[in-house]
């Protein structure tokens, strides 16, 4: 259950392991946004008078398409299995069924006039195609981006991911936001993970053995079962957080003193390469986006498909 | 406030919602001696090392290490001078890794880089943990965890030392590394003074000089022999008496004399064999 | 109620480069009446083999059968195993709570496991889980809780409240609470002093001589050495001896697995290759260790 929640580091050893935690921050961020820009063209009326179906999702599906391509090399390369992606997809039916009900069946369009229908109600309530489509785009792009995190963090230690962010909080002490005190947290944070998933798993079989069924019954069963692994969680958390303070404090820290650091990082020549190439993907992907608004460009007539959908 | 003593407790009472923990309690320690707190769960002992350390702030009395009095003042003072190995291996490890947990002192005292680099190196290998650097706490056993606290310790150049209750959560293996550990130490730096914290009768027995504490207060103060001389006392509050004597013991009510200075198994076994 | 082990194997992360064999092909027999220690170093495989015992770990290969009960990861062999049983049998092996109340397990540091408001209603967790009304269950964790030295004046405190050697003992009073034919404990002393260790042990002593099956995980040789009639030694996954405490302090050199010898024996070793005159070898009890020592050093003056 833990596992599919935060990706656990894999112990292989592929360069995507190896590369430097900062750049494979900044490509996640850099894909992640290039998942986001808009590609599509506004809605085109053909010769009938009718919108063109397809219109404005035609690019999307096209770049994100391409998008998926390069993320599953990506996965590849960085030996994801492709099992943990599924089974990290899993929890994701939730928001699928609200999406489906919330864009198919709860909102209403603007410009009604621009939209398939598929059935309307008496009371003049309708369903439209449209909404199926819009749905399939959102879900396209969360599984990407999951895709993306997956591969974050099942390739970087928490330590480096850390060690990273602190980085990019760096600017915003200018503005005296306390990034030390920030970053002490969020690495003692991760430092513990490990530790709390241990203490959880121990505490999840301690309370099996006291005939706890984790997986049996619903809501109220499930919050009860529940409650028997948070509360000794809480706990344990108290207890170590009490050690640790001491533990720091007898060693001198210091939240607010001048601290030197021990950790330094060296840029090495893989390091450059992938932020030429990281560089070269989001100026290609920011092209797209601006030669699609712009010009109105159909990407799949690069492709020689045109025609109405 | 003699400067000739490591350690001087005064009076020092502390009481922690209403229960008085400790009360009343006073001892000295000299520089270079080597000594044990013992006394049964919820003695509190582990509040003495606490105490000591200036982690908590004593409700009566006055507390002088190196001759410096404790008190908010003196409270980067204090951290130069003593340090605390605590009893769970995992919750002090505070770094990512080996060698960040050994830094994370020399940080907060804004210690150089290369400075850094070069003791962190020095003195992960007097404890034996140089092949170790990049590991995470994970895959470290809870005897190299400990190694690593001490590690850290060393680097900061502080002379005295606390064990509380240092080696309870280890597996023998584990035990056996930090005993010879501590030895070595002791070996090398005369000037080091040591006090743990300890359910290990055999370990107090080969200390300088035994401390027990007894329902908060001092019960005995004094060399090993002094302190565990009466079995049935000290069976009264609910401790043991090491194994030698209880052999030692044993031997004597049957007329065989056993010299004081033999304290270990093997020393006695020879003796017996002579 | 035998328990036994056929070739129980355990692989820890299967499909991947770091994966490790945490137990390799263990054959074991408990049987009625054991009061049994497991030593072995850290890593042996200790623990994983006694949560085979009650499904917490399912064996990658081989199987541990309680009773009816078959545990096994390998879905042929579980077929095979269960072919000609009862529908009920078969029922009874999809979910092992029922094996789970017949094995109760407590684990390393207990006191962490407790959730609720009062000493009373976490003991009784157990047993409601189990399928008890409340009214039994109370009866049970009463008596429970009576058995572990916790009187009626500690029922409505918070657990949370309690001393530590309090609190490891509500806890496995929440175990033993269900009524379990085996009690199996990881490291049940760990932390406390020379009379919490000896509180805990009685209290094992005086459940196995009420016809329970005993089974502690133990660094502590003084304890295998005192209340255990059998040792499993476990090392890199195998287990290696199977003999009783006597046997095992005089035969096997217990420094090679990283061990630490009672003082008792280390030192009736330390006489014997000292070349002490007298014949230490049967002794087992104190008192006759140190008749003997007098004896020959009498007779050596």
């Amino acid at each position: 259950m833990t596992n599919s929640l935060f990706g656990k580091l894999t112990s292989y050893d592929t360069f995507i392991h190896r590369m430097d935690s900062r750049i494979k921050m900044f490509a996640l961020i850099a894909l992640m946004v290039c998942c986001f820009l808009p590609y599509g063209r506004s809605a085109i009326i053909n010769a009938d008078g009718i919108p063109e179906f397809f219109g404005y999702y035609a690019n999307q599906f096209l770049i994100l398409g391409f998008m998926a391509l390069i993320i599953l090399i990506i996965m590849i390369l960085a030996r994801v299995s492709f099992l943990s992606f599924l089974k990290s997809l899993a929890g994701l039916w939730f928001m699928i069924i609200f999406l489906l009900i919330f864009m198919v069946f709860v909102s209403q369009p603007v410009n009604p006039e621009l939209m398939h229908p598929i059935y309307e109600f008496s009371n003049g309530y309708t369903i439209y195609w449209d909404g199926f489509l819009q749905c399939a785009h959102v879900i396209l792009r969360i599984v990407l981006m999951l895709a993306l995190t997956l591969i974050l963090t099942s390739t970087t230690a928490p330590m480096d991911i850390t060690f990273a962010l602190e980085r990019y909080l760096t600017p915003l002490r200018l503005i005296k936001f306390p990034t030390q005190i920030i970053s002490m947290i969020i690495s003692l944070a991760l430092r513990f993970i490990p530790t709390l998933l241990e203490y959880a798993q121990r505490i999840m079989k301690a309370q099996k053995s006291r005939g706890v069924d984790y997986n049996k019954g619903f809501i109220r069963g499930k919050i009860k079962s529940i409650t028997t692994l948070i509360i000794p969680l809480l706990v344990s958390c108290f207890s170590i957080s009490d050690d640790l303070s001491f533990a720091m404090d007898a060693r001198g820290y210091d939240p607010y003193g001048k601290r030197s650091r021990y950790k330094t990082l060296t840029f090495r020549f893989v390091d450059g390469v992938s932020s030429f190439m990281l560089i070269l993907i989001l100026g290609g992907f920011i092209t797209l986006c601006v030669l699609a608004q712009s010009y109105q460009i159909n990407f799949w007539e690069v492709f020689g498909v045109s025609g109405t959908w | 406030m003699d400067k000739n003593f490591a350690i001087e407790v005064k009076n020092v009472s502390f009481s922690y919602e209403q229960d008085l923990t400790l009360e009343n309690i006073s001892f000295a320690i000299n520089k270079g001696e080597y000594v044990s707190i013992i006394g049964h769960n919820g003695s509190g002992k582990s509040t003495i090392a606490k105490l000591l350390c200036y982690l908590i702030e004593p409700s009566k009395g006055e507390i002088y290490v190196n001759g410096i009095l404790e008190n908010d003042k003196n409270i980067k003072d204090i951290r130069k001078t003593i340090g605390i190995v605590f009893q769970n291996p995992d919750n002090q490890f505070i770094g990512s890794t080996v060698e960040d947990d050994i830094a994370f002192g020399l940080e907060n005292r804004s210690i150089e880089h290369d400075k850094m680099v070069e003791l962190v190196k020095e003195y992960s290998k007097k404890v034996g943990m140089e092949r170790y650097l990049s590991k995470q706490p994970s895959d470290l056993s809870g005897g190299q965890k400990q190694r690593v606290a001490i590690a850290g310790i060393l680097a900061l150049g502080l002379k005295i030392i606390i064990f509380d209750e240092a080696t309870s959560m280890l597996d023998p293996e584990g035990v056996e590394e930090i005993k010879k550990l501590i030895f070595k130490m002791k070996e090398e730096d005369k000037d080091l003074t040591f006090m743990s914290i300890t359910h290990d009768m055999e370990e107090a027995y080969l200390s300088d000089r035994v401390l027990i504490i007894n329902h908060g207060k001092l019960f005995k103060d004094g060399t090993p022999s002094e302190v565990f001389k009466d079995e049935e006392e000290i069976k009264s509050i609910g401790l043991d008496i090491p194994f030698v004597l209880k052999i030692k013991n044993a031997l004597s009510k049957k007329g065989i004399e056993i010299p004081a200075e033999i304290k270990t198994i093997e020393e006695l076994s020879k003796f017996l064999c002579q | 109620m035998p328990i036994k082990g056929y070739n129980v194997k355990y692989i820890y992360n299967p499909k991947e480069p770091a994966r490790c064999t945490a137990l390799s092909d263990v054959s074991f027999e408990i049987e009625e009446k054991d009061f049994l220690c497991v030593v072995g170093k850290t890593g042996s495989g200790k623990s994983t083999l006694v949560q085979t015992l009650n499904a917490l770990i399912l064996p990658t290969d081989g199987y541990v059968q309680v009773d009816d009960f078959y545990v096994t990861e390998n879905k042929k062999l579980k077929k095979s195993l269960l072919k000609d049983k009862s529908k009920e049998i078969k029922k009874n092996n999809k979910r092992y709570t029922l094996l789970r109340k017949k094995i109760g397990l407590v684990f390393q540091f207990p006191e962490y496991q407790l959730f609720s408001m009062s000493v009373l209603d976490d003991v009784m967790f157990g047993p409601i889980n189990f399928g008890l009304s409340k009214e039994e269950a109370k009866e049970v964790a009463k008596k429970a809780l009576n058995d572990v030295g916790i009187n009626e004046s500690y029922y409505q405190q918070s657990p949370f409240e309690l001393s530590g050697g309090e609190k490891r003992r509500v806890a496995i009073a929440g175990i033993l609470a269900s009524n379990p034919d085996v009690l199996v404990l990881d490291e049940p002393t760990a932390g406390l002093d020379s009379k919490g260790k000896e509180m805990i042990m009685g209290l094992l002593n005086k459940l196995h001589d009420s016809g329970k099956i005993i089974i502690v995980i133990t660094h502590d040789m003084n304890i295998v050495m005192n209340y255990a009639k059998k040792v499993f030694v476990m090392s890199d996954g195998k287990l290696i001896k199977v003999s009783t405490p006597h046997e095992l302090f005089s035969e096997i050199d217990l420094a090679d697995l990283s061990l630490e010898e009672p003082a008792f024996y280390k030192f009736k070793k330390l006489l014997k290759y000292g070349g002490f005159a007298g014949n230490l070898d049967e002794i087992s009890e104190f008192n006759e260790l140190i008749e003997e020592i007098y004896r020959g050093y009498k007779h050596d003056k």
